[in-house]
C-alpha cells in the first residue's frame, strides 16, 4: 500500500464529513440543495386529539354548456404523485400570487391540459376550488366534515 | 513517555488503517451481482420516461439550489429528455451485461442525476440519494471483473485483479449513516415526547386521510397500547440516529442494516411507502463468503457457470436490446408495467413487497447462522 494513497483517503473522509455537516446545515436553515445526502425527515408528529384536517384543491373546467371536475391527480397525471400537492399549493392555492395567471405560456398550458382532459376545445375558463376535510378518527365509522374555503378563476 | 506517546499514535494510525482498508472485503462475484441486480431493477421495473418534463412551462420551474438544473432558466426542450431516456437505457444495458462497466456505471449515475435534477425542479425533492450514488460506488469497486463482456474482452482473471475496495464501502457506509442520521435528528425531540405517538399518526393519516391503504395498516391500527406506539417511536429514532455511530464497526453496521431492512419492510407494509432502492445499497455490505458458505458453495459455482455463457455475448448484440427496451419504455413504461398492462393486473406495490420479502429472508438466514455460530463458540 502506497503511503500517499491512505493520506488522500483520510482527507477525503474528513472533507466529506465536513461537507455533509454543511449541506445538512444549509438544508435546515436555508433551502435543501440537490443532490444532498439526506433522507425524508418525517418529523411531523400528528394531532393529539385524533382530528386531522386535509386541504385539497380541485379544477373545474367550464365550457358554455358544461363543467367538469378534475382532481390534482387527474390534472397533473404525468407528475410524480409526491410532486402534485406541492405544485398545487405553490401555484393554485388561495394565498398564491394570481399575477402568475397573466403569463401567456402558463395560460396556454393550462388551457391545453383542460382541453385534453375535457375532450373539447370550447373551454372558457378554469376554476380551482379549495375545500378542507376534517376527519375525526376518535369515532368509528370515521366522521368527515367538508368545508369550501374559496376559489381562484383563470379566464382564457 | 515519548515512546508511549509515539506508540499510542502508531496504534491509532494502525486502527484507522485497519478500519479503512480491512473492514470489508468485496468478492468480484458479489460486486458483479450488485451491478446486475441494480441495472436489472432500474431497467425492467423502476425506469420511467422523462420527456414530459419538456412540456411544462417556466412558471413550474423552481430548481433546488446547487443542482444542475439551477443553471438553466427553464425546463430544457423535449428532445433533450428523449436523449436522456435513450441514453439511460443504453447505459443500463451496458451496466447489466458489463460492457465498459466502469464508464457505464459513471454515465448511469450522471444521467440519473441530470434527470432527477430537472424532475425535482417543481419545488419538491424526493430523497433518492442512495439510488443516485450507487452507480458511482459500482464504478469504484471494479464490478465488471466477472459476469461481464469486459471480462471476456480483456481476458483478465477477475480474482487476481480485485483491488482493495474496503475503504469505498467504509465511505459509502458514511453516506448511508449520515443520510439516516439526518432523518433521525429531525425527529428529535418531538418523536420522543410521551404524549405523541408519531408512528401511529402516520399510519392513521396515510390510511384514512391520504387513502394510501397498506397491507398491514388495518392490523397495526388494532393495537391500542400507547406504550407499544411510544416504543415504536423510540426504536425509529434510535435506529436512525444510531446509524452514524454504527459505521465504526463492520459487524455493528451490518446489524444496523438488518434492523433498517426490517424497518423499511415495516414502512412498506404499514405505510405503503417503498424504499426499495435502499436494498441495493444494503446488499453491498452482505458478507459474501458467509452467504456462499450458507449455500454450501453452490452460489459461487452457479455464478461461475453463468459467467461461462458471457463468451457468446458480443457488444453488437446490445443494439437490438436497447432498441427493444426503448420501444417498451415509450409504449408502456417499464417491462414490469408492460407485463402488468398486458395481463390486466394491478400490482402497484406487489413487486416491492416481493423484493423486500426476498431480501429479508436472505438477511434473516445470515443473522440466524451468525447467532448459531456465536452460541456454538
Amino acid at each position: 500500500m502506497k503511503l500517499a494513497t491512505p493520506k488522500r483517503i483520510y482527507w477525503l473522509f474528513v472533507g466529506t464529513f465536513i461537507g455533509l455537516c454543511l449541506q445538512f446545515y444549509v438544508a435546515i436553515h436555508i433551502s435543501e440543495p440537490y443532490p444532498a445526502v439526506l433522507l425524508p425527515f418525517f418529523s411531523w408528529v400528528g394531532p393529539n386529539n385524533g382530528i386531522y384536517t386535509n386541504m385539497q384543491g380541485k379544477f373545474v373546467s367550464i365550457t358554455p354548456t358544461d363543467s367538469l371536475l378534475f382532481t390534482q391527480d387527474d390534472f397533473f397525471y404525468d407528475l410524480p404523485i409526491s410532486h402534485r400537492y406541492v405544485v398545487m399549493n405553490r401555484l393554485f392555492s388561495l394565498k398564491s400570487d394570481s399575477l402568475v395567471y397573466h403569463n401567456s405560456a402558463f395560460k396556454q398550458w393550462l388551457r391545453q391540459r383542460a382541453q385534453q382532459l375535457s375532450h373539447t376545445d370550447s373551454i372558457t375558463n378554469l376554476s380551482v376550488v379549495w375545500q378542507s376535510t376534517t376527519y375525526n378518527t376518535n369515532e368509528l365509522p370515521l366522521v368527515k366534515t367538508n368545508q369550501i374555503l374559496g376559489q381562484k378563476q383563470i379566464l382564457f | 513517555m515519548n515512546i508511549l506517546h509515539s506508540n499510542g499514535i502508531a496504534s491509532w494510525q494502525q486502527r484507522i488503517n485497519n478500519y479503512l482498508f480491512n473492514s470489508y472485503t468485496i468478492h468480484p462475484l458479489h460486486a458483479a451481482c450488485c451491478r446486475i441486480l441494480y441495472a436489472a431493477y432500474l431497467l425492467f421495473i423502476a425506469i420511467e420516461r422523462c420527456d414530459w418534463l419538456g412540456t411544462y412551462p417556466q412558471v413550474f420551474y423552481v430548481p433546488p439550489p446547487l443542482s444542475i438544473s439551477y443553471f438553466a432558466e427553464s425546463f430544457p426542450p423535449t428532445w433533450f429528455f428523449h436523449f436522456i431516456n435513450i441514453s439511460i437505457i443504453a447505459s443500463l444495458v451496458c451496466l447489466l451485461v458489463g460492457y465498459k462497466s466502469k464508464w457505464a456505471a459513471i454515465s448511469t449515475g450522471i444521467l440519473i442525476l441530470l434527470f432527477t435534477s430537472f424532475q425535482h425542479a417543481f419545488g419538491k425533492i424526493n430523497h433518492i440519494i442512495l439510488l443516485t450514488s450507487f452507480p458511482f460506488v459500482l464504478a469504484s469497486i471494479n464490478s465488471g471483473a466477472i459476469l461481464s463482456i469486459d471480462s471476456v474482452l480483456t481476458k483478465e482473471q477477475a480474482f487476481k485483479k480485485a483491488p482493495n475496495s474496503s475503504w469505498v464501502l467504509v465511505y459509502y457506509s458514511l453516506i448511508i449513516g449520515f443520510a439516516m442520521f439526518s432523518a433521525g435528528f429531525m425527529k428529535c425531540p418531538q418523536w420522543l415526547y410521551f404524549d405523541t405517538q408519531a408512528t401511529k399518526h402516520y399510519i392513521i393519516f396515510n390510511q384514512m386521510v391520504a387513502n394510501r391503504t397498506a397491507l398491514l395498516s388495518n392490523m397495526a391500527l388494532q393495537i391500542n397500547s400507547a406504550v407499544f406506539w411510544e416504543i415504536a417511536d423510540y426504536l425509529v429514532v434510535i435506529l436512525e440516529v444510531g446509524f452514524l455511530g454504527a459505521i465504526v464497526h463492520a459487524k455493528l453496521f451490518r446489524a444496523w442494516l438488518f434492523w433498517a431492512l426490517l424497518f423499511h419492510f415495516g414502512v412498506l407494509l404499514c405505510l405503503n411507502i417503498p424504499f426499495t432502492h435502499h436494498l441495493f445499497a444494503f446488499a453491498l455490505f452482505i458478507n459474501w463468503q458467509h452467504l456462499n458458505r450458507l449455500s454450501a458453495n453452490k452460489l459461487n459455482a452457479a455464478l461461475i457457470t453463468i459467467d461461462a455463457y458471457f463468451v457468446y455475448l458480443k457488444p453488437y448484440h446490445l443494439i437490438p436490446l436497447i432498441g427493444l427496451l426503448c420501444l417498451v419504455l415509450y409504449q408502456y413504461g417499464s417491462l414490469y408495467d408492460m407485463v402488468c398492462t398486458l395481463l390486466a393486473i394491478d400490482t402497484s406495490l406487489g413487486i416491492d413487497i416481493l423484493l423486500f420479502a426476498i431480501a429479508t429472508s436472505i438477511a434473516t438466514l445470515l443473522v440466524i447462522d451468525n447467532i448459531r455460530a456465536y452460541i456454538a463458540k
